[in-house]
């Protein structure tokens, strides 16, 4: 059976029809927007909300700069696992499915002719790919067959590539651990994976064991779907780490410049390598036109010709005012500083329409270790987090604009966001009513605690905290332990290195102090599943690289979590989902506050469109004036 | 030389230097000539004043902090009234001047024989094949073997007696009328100190120039010396030929200072070795009337009373500042055994200030 | 002279060894990322984090470790691989070698035509009006933080940000082709780097030159009637300069080193400073080691051209 659009789309329209019947009613007892005209689902005033399709009037030609702070973190796309990286990668590799700028729940077909089939009993997905699509030079002869697909794929498994999500999205796939037991016994070639088929050039078919499918469908829309052909990519491949990152191939109407073009994309070479001269890593990135690529065969529309990533500009107060000032820039890694995005939401010099505030899908929030005293205690949790002026944490990252606070797990634009609440917490949840802090309440769970005076007492009060060195997440955990010490705990803060922090702390739970209060976590893709499958999930727990922050291990969320990603039907899965958050919250394991927003600025000529699956600029939309 | 014949004349000089701790008189009104063709030996402790004052010749002591008033003559130019031009012209050609440490006197980063040439091709138009030439003689004349080498050598090479001699070469290089030697053998050990001598001895006569012997050692006013004149405090107090000033010396510090000179042709005994006691006096507030006052074992009331420098033993050549009258000299002067010297003070010493 | 060089030569390899030695130690002792779990991502299972660290090496005794990268150092000239972007660290750090190069030269040319005579005539002239003018500029440039002036710099000159827009500002290098172009981009970095730097220099040579000054030499040289610009010029400047040699080996070798990381950092130079503060954060242990051994080098070669040079330049260190 073919999933039907329409079974998509009715509740969608009935979730955004809820969203702005809302609004009309003017109800925003959560609605800290600020300023006129603010939509419910997201909290962000309408001067800032993200262009999500090109002007009717859009020219062709340009040469667009995005200026970085640091870097994408792989050039190899079955590598590469971060939201930066992504807004290079839909640009010049093509997936198997990948997402339009306007797409918010499904993903959009791309080397797909369309939507997949999916079997009855929700075990089989079938794809069928376009025949038309050829690889940039040095392949510009060769057509992309999803024999490639499956390489890509595949190889995403070997150590030298390392790819972050394969293995937990597509566990289900059959023949899938045996793939892995192989990758890890010969570590210089690709294992086969045996429930991938691909009975001809254009087919792809994926047999699971169990009824997973919405997670497979979603992790195919990220870059690991890109096609590596397996001839070319295998010498690279042998190599340990695999090397393949500097020799890839595209697809995109971009290709990042290699030794078999020039500026223009044209080929100046014909016995090239396929050697990538357009990375300085740390310093620059140099997009060009894709001579292979036909427009017809593609529903992206690039617009400019080139296309450079500036990397190292340490400081966003002057790089912001760099791009607001001049030309053809635009943000890419970096929020501008609070000044800046106060500067231009009050209008005078700049045109308020020159910042663009989306949702990133991501949201932090503060973890409490559960196994250890006193944060085992559930009362101790509630008090905590009902005391918190969770405002006051938000606000350190720059205000308003950086995001709405955090009040259930399910982020806005993600299936099962209005359900779970939408901006308000989850129904019956008493100790988040208040986002500013309740002490009262907070008092009264201590007491339930057993601590009389309502505030903490004893040698459990002493507690150690790890979080970063550097603003704004020293920030924010320094104004959280005023907090705590409000409820008579004494905190021993360490403040250490931000990836410090994570591998040798908050990741080992042996190591792991009472709270970690810079951690969070951000979408995968647009759907809840990554928001528990690992943060809250019991088994998830691993000893050297746990990024299940509290240690939750209750038995009946866990079951509850295995049971949900098996549902297939967008709109129970929605619904499943929102009661996998409210239970998920009910057992008070961190404190929210946070859904983090994309803030980003542009120059006055820059025609920039969003693309609102990362909340960054889409490349092959954008264009210049 | 000037119309009066002297060579170089010094009237009433003074130079006063404004410092933190007051106004330092290094010198105080001194006045002396020079003669063409003789040695004149200036001597005296150090703070006299003796250096400044011959520095002052060649207008070595300007600066922003100091006042120098009086006359300098030298062949009807003023020096205390010359602008830097002027000075320029006579500085290391008609005057030119030694200095007490060869060591530190000459550049270290530069070659002794560029340096001397750079002396010569200040005041003449002279290639440097010519001026090598002139120099290596000049090395040669003042006894340097081996000059042909020593003139490409750093002074760090040289001994310290050859550095003098150098010294002395590079004085020479422009036939100066008048060498001012600022105790040139004060840093050098006692043999060297001879030879030293001598060859200045010498050059003098070969070249007819003037010299101004600077020592504190009367034995080289003894070597050496024409003329004499003796400083203390800033000022002249005795002035004589030669003789005059050993063998009739009218003031007590230079019966003192006879009297320290160690004498090999007599017996030692313990108290023959004196120094004069006391200290020099402070150049800020000086004593009033004469310098020496607080530590003259002589001083009686007219002393407050500045001496004027006259002649007052008969010579009109023999200058000296003391009011003691000539027969009071000859007889203090004299000790047991019938050597000049100065006699012990009765009282104990005043610090020498403004005072008493 | 021979000798000595071949001396000094190789105390130099045996510090550069040691170097090596140390930013090991340090790398292992020190609290650091894991740099396999940063390769390996949030979600990854404990086995690929382990695949990574053997595939790196990173479980090798550390003595093996070091031993094999001496090894590739010192007959291969291989520094390795960085961990993140798989390229060459040799190459890498030569990419970049040529923007600190171009920054430094740059900035110290500019710093010794200010420094040098503001120094002579602040001696020469000491305490006149331009003499207590310039000490007291120049403590305002050396208390000012280098990263403050920089930006203060862009706000004020730079022809994008700037208030009166001349000189092109941040990221002006990357995108710069030609070597003019390339310079030019250079400006405001020169003479920020250089501002500080040469109120240091001017404020030594000053002192220097009143000792100098006050040298028996300099007196014996106007005794000759030499004019006071020779005696100034040539005998005073000559000996007096000589510290600021040893000053100036040392701080070109260091700022090749990567010393100019803050001047980097706010105008987006893509030099060896900027890369080690990026190597540091992620914890890529073989651009650090590359870095710093390279830093070493600088630092070595320099302060042995200073050694020679001084000896040329003071004849009475030759004797020894």
């Amino acid at each position: 059976m073919r999933l039907r659009w329409l079974r998509l789309l009715a509740p969608l329209a009935a979730v955004l029809a809820f969203a702005f019947v809302l609004t009309s009613c003017g109800d925003s007892s959560d609605d800290e927007s600020g300023g006129t005209g603010a939509t419910g689902s997201t909290g962000i005033p309408e001067e800032f909300q993200a262009p999500t399709a090109a002007p009717d009037d859009a020219k062709s030609g340009g040469d667009l700069v995005v200026l970085n702070e640091g870097d994408i973190d792989y050039m190899d796309p079955g590598a590469a696992y971060y939201q930066v990286t992504y807004m290079l990668d839909f640009a010049v590799f093509r997936s198997l499915v990948s997402w339009a700028p306007d797409a918010d729940t499904d993903p959009t077909p791309d080397l797909a002719t369309g939507e997949p089939e999916l079997s009855d009993d929700g075990k089989t997905i079938t794809y069928t790919i376009r025949d038309d699509v050829k690889y940039a030079p040095p392949l510009q002869d060769r057509t992309v067959t999803t024999a490639d697909i499956k390489y890509a794929i595949e190889r995403s498994l070997l150590p030298g590539v390392a790819n972050g999500y394969t293995s937990t999205y597509l566990s289900g796939v059959t023949g899938m651990d045996e793939a892995i037991k192989a990758a890890e016994k010969n570590t210089t070639e690709a294992p086969d994976i045996s429930g991938i088929e691909t009975p001809d050039d254009t087919t792809i078919v994926f047999n699971l064991d169990d009824t997973s499918a919405a997670g497979v469908m979603g992790a195919l829309s990220l870059p690991v779907s890109a096609p590596v052909p397996e001839d070319y990519a295998k010498k690279y491949d042998a190599e340990e780490p695999s090397s393949y990152g500097e020799y890839a191939v595209f697809t995109g109407p971009y290709m990042v410049q290699n030794d078999c073009v020039d500026e223009s994309g044209k080929v100046t070479d014909e016995n090239c390598s396929g050697k990538i001269t357009g990375y300085q890593p740390g310093e620059e990135i140099k997009l060009v036109r894709n001579p292979s690529w036909d427009a017809d065969t593609d529903f992206r529309p690039a617009y400019v010709d080139t296309i450079t990533f500036q990397e190292g500009f340490a400081d966003p107060t002057s790089a912001s005012k760099k791009i607001l000032d001049g030309s053809s820039q635009v943000t890419g890694d970096f929020p501008p500083s609070p000044t800046v995005v106060k500067e231009v939401a009050s209008g005078g010099k700049y045109d308020p329409s020159q910042m663009v505030v989306t949702p990133s899908g991501g949201e932090r929030y503060i973890s409490l270790n559960t196994q250890e005293p006193p944060f085992d205690d559930i009362n101790v949790r509630k008090a905590v987090i009902a005391n918190s002026d969770r405002v006051a944490l938000r606000n350190t990252r720059g205000g308003e604009l950086f995001g709405p606070v955090m009040n259930h797990v399910i982020p806005p634009l993600i299936a099962g966001f209005e359900e779970a609440g939408g901006l308000n917490p989850p129904e019956g949840l008493d100790f988040l009513a208040s986002d500013t802090g309740d002490p009262d309440l907070a008092a009264e769970y201590m007491k339930k605690a057993g601590f009389k005076s309502g505030k903490c007492e004893g040698s459990e009060c002493n507690i150690t905290m790890v979080g970063d060195d550097a603003p704004p997440g020293r920030d924010t955990a320094t104004v959280f332990q005023d907090q705590l010490e409000q409820l008579g705990f004494k905190v021993q803060f360490q403040p250490v290195e931000h990836s410090l922090m994570y591998t040798k702390f908050c990741s080992i739970p042996s190591q792991e102090p009472d709270v970690c209060p810079n951690v969070g976590w951000i979408k995968d893709f647009n759907d809840p599943q990554a928001f528990f499958d690992i943060p809250f999930y019991g088994p998830a727990i691993n000893p050297s690289n746990n990024s299940n922050w509290p240690q939750l291990d209750d038995p009946k969320l866990n079951k509850a979590i295995e049971q949900a990603k098996l549902v297939t039907d967008p709109n129970e899965r929605a619904q499943t989902y929102a009661e996998l958050d409210k239970q998920t919250m009910e057992l008070a394991p961190v404190v929210p506050w946070v859904w983090d927003n994309d803030i980003l600025v542009r120059s006055d000529d820059v025609a920039q469109v969003t693309n609102l699956f990362n909340g960054l600029t889409d490349l092959s939309f954008t264009s210049i004036k | 030389m000037s119309a009066t014949g002297h060579l170089l004349e010094v009237e009433d000089l003074r130079v006063h230097f404004d410092t933190d701790d007051g106004v330092v008189k290094a010198v105080d009104g001194l006045s002396f000539t020079v003669e063409p063709g003789k040695t004149l030996g200036i001597v005296g402790e150090s703070g006299s004043g003796k250096s400044v004052a011959n520095m002052t010749i060649l207008g070595l002591t300007r600066a922003a902090n100091a006042e120098i008033t009086g006359r300098i003559t030298f062949e009807d130019q003023d020096l205390v009234a010359a602008d830097d031009a002027g000075l320029q012209r006579v500085r290391g050609n008609d005057i030119a001047m030694i200095f007490q440490d060869p060591l530190t006197s000459l550049h270290p980063f530069y070659k002794v024989g560029s340096q001397m040439v750079e002396a010569i091709q200040a005041h003449r138009d002279s290639s440097d094949a010519e001026a090598r030439e002139r120099c290596i003689e000049l090395l040669k004349l003042v006894g340097i073997p081996d000059a042909e080498r020593r003139f490409g050598e750093y002074p760090h090479e040289f001994s310290g007696g050859m550095r003098q001699r150098a010294m002395i070469a590079m004085a020479l290089t422009n036939d100066p009328k008048l060498l001012i030697a600022d105790e040139p053998t004060t840093a050098l050990d006692v043999t060297i100190q001879a030879q030293i001598l001598r060859l200045i001895d010498r050059l003098q006569e070969e070249l007819g120039m003037s010299v101004i012997m600077i020592t504190h050692d009367l034995g080289v006013i003894a070597e050496v010396a024409d003329d004499v004149l003796v400083m203390y405090g800033g000022r002249a107090v005795e002035a004589g030929s030669l003789d005059e000033i050993f063998y009739d010396p009218q003031h007590p510090y230079t019966w003192g200072l006879l009297g320290s000179l160690t004498r090999t042709d007599r017996p030692r005994s313990a108290d023959r070795l004196s120094q004069i006691a006391g200290q020099p006096p402070s150049l800020i507030a000086p004593p009033q009337g004469c310098h020496f006052r607080p530590r003259c074992p002589h001083a009686f009331d007219r002393c407050t009373e500045t001496p004027g420098l006259d002649a007052r033993s008969g010579s009109r050549s023999h200058l000296d500042r003391c009011w003691l009258g000539g027969e009071q000299k000859r007889e203090l002067r004299v000790g047991p055994e019938g050597e000049i010297g100065l006699a012990e003070r009765k009282e104990p010493v005043a610090t020498p200030t403004g005072e008493s | 002279m021979a000798r000595y060089i071949v001396r000094r030569v190789l105390w130099g390899v045996a510090l550069l060894v040691i170097v090596t030695a140390v930013v090991f130690i340090l790398f292992y002792v020190l609290p650091t990322a894991d740099p396999a779990k940063l390769r390996a991502g949030r979600t990854a299972n404990p086995q690929l984090v382990q695949q990574i660290r053997e595939q790196l090496h990173l479980d090798d005794p550390i003595y093996v470790q070091f031993w094999n990268y001496l090894k590739g150092v010192f007959f291969h000239f291989d520094f390795g691989e960085s961990y993140l972007s798989q390229a060459p660290v040799k190459d890498i750090i030569f990419h970049r070698l040529p923007a600190t190069a171009l920054l430094v030269v740059g900035a110290v040319i500019l710093w010794l035509a200010i420094a040098i005579p503001v120094g002579i005539i602040s001696a020469v002239r000491r305490r006149s009006l331009m003499d207590r003018t310039t000490m007291v500029t120049s403590l305002a440039f050396i208390s000012a933080p280098v990263f403050w002036l920089g930006l203060v710099a862009l706000y004020l000159f730079a022809s994008d940000v700037g208030v009166i827009p001349i000189f092109p500002g941040q990221g002006s290098y990357t995108t710069a082709d030609s070597f003019l172009a390339k310079c030019g981009s250079m400006l405001l970095p020169w003479m920020v780097l250089a501002a500080a730097t040469a109120a240091i220099y001017a404020r030594y040579l000053r002192s220097s030159m009143i000792d100098t000054l006050a040298e028996d030499y300099i007196r014996t040289a106007r005794a000759k009637g030499l004019p006071e610009r020779q005696v100034i010029m040539k005998h005073a400047v000559r000996a007096a300069i000589t510290p600021i040699v040893t000053l100036l080996g040392l701080d070109i070798g260091l700022l090749l080193a990567g010393n100019a990381i803050l001047t980097e950092s706010v105008f987006v130079i893509p030099g060896v400073g900027q890369e080690i503060v990026l190597s540091i954060r992620r914890s890529d242990l073989p651009m650090i080691q590359g870095i710093v051994l390279f830093g070493a080098f600088f630092i070595v070669i320099f302060n042995l051209i200073v050694d020679i040079l001084y000896a040329f330049l003071d004849p009475r260190v030759r004797y020894q």
